[in-house]
């Protein structure tokens, strides 16, 4: 098969199925004919790039040259810039094909928003039982990967909105360290705490996405000069065999959902197959992880969005919640935000000592499993960063806290709830150690099958 | 019998009740974060690089 036919094929497919999950913004069509017709010309030359003519999707934040960028918001619907992310452009250079923009949560969801109907395409729903939702807020990706409508996608993370929808669709994503990809021409909702990752059906996949897409970036004033590269093949078994595991056992006992818990248990504990070093390490019980991170995303997203938030066209905005949540940011006081910015620090040495011990932290990616479309996701109140204080807190606080100190993590399937949906794990290591991460997962995924698991269609 | 409520629940997606919740929240987070220690000592993460 060509790339190009291949190309067509996976757009007839984002065309036709797309809309059963609402994961798609836009088909780009000819954009993906002309990329595959140059694929093809390489691939007769004998090009071996390993993303070479593969289609991908891109979550609708993230700027693609001629094609709409909604920011998944009905006052943007008609935006379009006249350049590509560098990550697309990255992608293009590594012979990708871009095949679609993919649905998201209006703005990322940066105001909180109470159902998933938050977004332009509708409410994203779960290729598993689409009756439930596929995560926030890269809802698109996590459904379109997971549905197969494309081999990867990129998604985005300022907390949790690549982890929530790897784990609801079983999918694996990569969050990377803050910095290590561009996000020059991707929508800002923090800058201090956004990252852009690869979503994709195992962390092989993943890697190769992230080989292309991270790197120093002139545009970006906050890239760091690192590039990935995985772990060397000839002695990964041994480093992965060697790594020490941070885990907390009230992550599940205390917080898991009865449809979750076994598939999460049973994760754990193939996991400990593979890595059999584990001890106990916990995050600080007093901070407060939940205050920290909506008070930073809040204060910058409303600043990024106040001209938005102060027009006209605000109203246009899908929920009611998420648009009163952007208007009060707006009153952020500073000392509150620079209090968070202060307690930021002290998180990053609580990692660094947890990180004396350990290698890398294992938890659950989420402790439920998707939710229903039509279920408020504010009530009831509790969540993964805010549990209730019945509950040991142990490292539910993970996807926050690993947000706000920038650290990357892997999101990874670890097989069905007892209701049919997806239930995965994360790891979250230091800054930078996305090489081990991803090959920890990958030799999980060697002994495994839950990532090879589809929906039926 | 069935009890009658004596009054209509309020609509929990009314824009008035929506904007008290969220200046509530933001004081609530505000509160959090202020009993929270931190070394007097301690500058802000910023992504500023001169």
């Amino acid at each position: 098969v060509s790339a190009v036919e291949l190309a067509d094929e996976f757009c007839d497919l984002l065309e036709r199925i797309g809309p059963t999950y609402n994961a798609v913004a836009t088909v780009t069509r000819e954009r993906a004919r002309r990329e595959a017709a140059r694929a093809d010309t390489a691939l007769k030359r004998g090009d071996t790039r390993p993303l070479l003519g593969i289609p991908y999707g891109a979550k609708d934040l993230l700027a693609a040259k001629g094609a709409p960028t909604t920011w998944g918001a009905p006052p943007y619907r008609d935006q379009v810039f006249d350049n590509d992310a560098t990550v697309i452009a990255l992608l293009g250079r590594a012979g990708s094909v871009l095949a679609a923009k993919l649905a998201m949560v209006e703005l990322a969801g940066g105001g909180g928003y109470r159902y998933p109907s938050a977004s332009l395409q509708g409410p994203g729903r779960n290729p598993w039982n689409t009756e439930h939702w596929s995560g926030g807020s890269s809802s698109g990706s996590g459904a379109a990967v997971a549905g197969g409508l494309v081999p990867f996608a990129l998604g985005s993370e300022t907390s949790g909105s690549i982890g929530t929808p790897s784990a609801y669709c079983g999918v694996t994503g990569v969050r990377p360290t803050y910095g290590l990809v561009s996000r020059h021409g991707a929508m800002a909702l923090s800058w201090t705490l956004d990252k852009i990752g690869p979503m994709a059906r195992s962390a092989d996949d993943a890697s190769q996405v992230l080989e292309a897409i991270a790197g120093p970036d002139k545009d970006d004033e906050t890239s760091a000069n690192r590039k990935y590269r995985p772990l060397d093949g000839r002695d990964v078994h041994q480093q992965v065999r060697a790594v020490r595991v941070a885990f907390a056992e009230e992550d599940i006992a205390d917080h898991a959902s009865e449809s979750a818990k076994a598939a999460l248990e049973n994760g754990i504990a193939e996991f400990k197959r593979i890595v059999p070093s584990f001890h106990r390490a916990t995050l600080p019980a007093d901070m407060p992880f939940g205050p920290m991170v909506g008070t930073v995303y809040g204060a910058e997203g409303a600043t990024i969005f106040a001209e938005l938030i102060e027009g006209e066209r605000f109203e246009e905005l899908v929920d009611a919640r998420q648009k009163a949540g952007l208007r009060a940011a707006l009153d952020i006081r500073a000392r509150d935000y620079l209090q968070a910015m202060r307690l930021r620090v002290r998180l990053s040495r609580a990692f660094d000592e947890i990180f004396h011990g350990a290698d890398v932290i294992l938890s659950a990616g989420r402790t439920i499993t998707a939710t229903p479309v039509t279920q408020p996701l504010d009530i009831p109140p509790s969540t993964a960063s805010n549990p209730p204080p019945s509950r040991r807190p142990g490292n539910i606080g993970l996807i926050a806290a690993g947000n706000l100190a920038g650290l990357p993590a892997i999101f990874f399937p670890c097989g069905l709830g007892t209701d049919g949906l997806p239930v995965g794990l994360q790891l979250v290591g230091r800054a930078f150690s996305e090489p081990l991460l991803i090959a920890l997962v990958s030799a999980y995924q060697r002994e495994t099958d839950h990532h090879t698991k589809r929906p039926a269609t | 019998v069935t009890e009658q409520p004596k009054e209509t629940p309020r609509d929990i997606d009314d824009p008035e009740l929506l904007a008290t919740q969220a200046r509530e929240a933001i004081e609530k987070s505000a509160a959090e974060l202020r009993k929270t220690s931190v070394p007097i000592a301690t500058e802000p993460s910023t992504v500023y690089r001169p």
